[in-house]
């Protein structure tokens, strides 16, 4: 598979798992990011990231956590490891620049030997109430998706009140039972779906022009990466386990 | 008697626990307490309640027998205990179940690949049950 071969030319830190029975998650992401021209970024406000990039091996966390710059967008981040040995976690995210109102994509993917954790959402940068014009340019291309998968057996509304003020109408996110094939095959097309849908809007992005526009849109996005920054459960369970440092450090590449 | 097994556990798993922890977690289970200390890459088991825990939780025996067996996903341990909601907060009572949830990683492993251990909780739980 070229993209494959195209990822790991790129680093030699992008394990997959999938010789332990995980799905092929990693090479899913790749075979649409390697369609954009990523530039790896070393520094983020003056921290280096190499800790992360060049992979991380402690007892209860291995694997790489990748930051890159991108057209249109501040940052991309790219990560896939393994938490105790036995949860598969991999994700993209993206932060467009304060100039573009593109939706900011989260996509995250958990898997154990039973059971997929899935969450995908292109998160919105404006009031939906107030620009339906956005919905219908930005969202409602999911909605094919969101009808296709909304009933995957373990699809469920997002527990946590402070991530669900923030989705779109076609966030979805569950935990689905792994023993079908089925299951599999459509989890893995979810995600895939979200992401190349996200990158096609991206081709087609422009500027915004408004300058009122512009500066809600910098205020919204910088409310959202704080509040991801500040809530996340797993991320404070994991600075219990492998430190706060190499936690925040990873926060800061996500958001 | 759990006491005993996880302190079994705990001599035979692998020896990943980081040295700079230092803390104690408190189980709260059906008929007693028992208290977790993490200190110098170790983790020691003694019954009863500590005030100095940084971590309460509550817990039934079985839903542990059933974490460490892998009866349960890990995912749904890691769910509850690591990364609990306000609707789920009832298991954990203060601080955080991080240092439980990698201790029941580390007794899985051990339970897969050491057959005395394995033994222990196969008999204690089936012992639960009945």
């Amino acid at each position: 598979m070229a993209g494959e071969e195209k990822i790991f030319f790129k680093s030699e830190t992008l394990p997959t798992f999938t010789e332990r029975g995980f799905q092929p998650i990693l090479e899913r992401f790749c075979s649409v990011l390697d369609r954009h021209d990523l530039q790896p970024i070393d520094t983020l406000e003056g921290r280096s990231l190499k800790p992360l990039s060049e992979g991380v091996e402690k007892p209860f966390l291995k694997g790489f956590f990748k930051s890159y710059k991108m057209e249109k967008c501040e940052k991309i981040t790219l990560c896939n490891c393994i938490m105790m040995d036995r949860i598969l976690a991999s994700a993209v995210i993206a932060i467009p620049q304060d100039n573009y109102e593109l939706p900011m994509p989260v996509l995250e993917w958990s898997e154990t030997e039973n059971t997929i954790s899935v969450l995908v959402d292109l998160i919105p940068m404006v009031d939906l109430v107030m620009r339906e014009d956005y919905r219908e340019k930005y969202l409602d291309p999911l909605e094919k998706y969101w009808l296709k998968y909304k009933d995957l057996p373990g699809i469920e509304p997002n527990r946590f009140a402070w991530a669900r003020q923030m989705f779109s109408p076609y966030y979805l996110s569950g935990h689905i039972p792994k023993e079908s094939k089925q299951n599999r095959k459509e989890c893995l097309e979810l995600i895939q779906n979200y992401l190349e849908l996200w990158s096609n809007l991206w081709q087609k992005a422009e500027p915004v022009k408004d300058e009122g526009t512009r500066a809600y849109v910098k205020e919204r996005r910088a409310h959202i990466r704080k509040i991801f920054r500040e809530n996340d459960e797993g991320a404070k369970s994991m600075r219990q386990m492998v430190g706060k440092e190499i936690v925040d450090l990873i926060l800061l590449c996500y958001f | 008697m759990i006491v005993e097994i996880i302190t079994k556990g705990a001599e035979l798993m692998p020896t990943l626990i980081p040295q700079e922890w230092d803390e104690r977690t408190v189980i709260q289970l059906e008929d007693g307490t028992i208290t977790l200390t993490f200190k110098d890459g170790r983790v020691s088991i003694t019954q009863g309640d500590n005030p100095d825990a940084a971590s309460i939780i509550r817990l039934a025996k079985k839903r542990l027998c059933d974490a460490i067996d892998g009866s349960t996903d890990f995912m749904t341990i890691w769910r509850e205990l690591a990364e609990p909601s306000p609707t789920d907060r009832t298991t954990i009572l203060k601080g955080s179940g991080a240092k439980l949830t990698a201790l029941i990683d580390l007794l899985s492993r051990c339970y897969k690949s050491n057959k005395e251990f394995k033994k222990l909780l196969d008999d204690y739980k089936a012992r639960l049950k009945a």
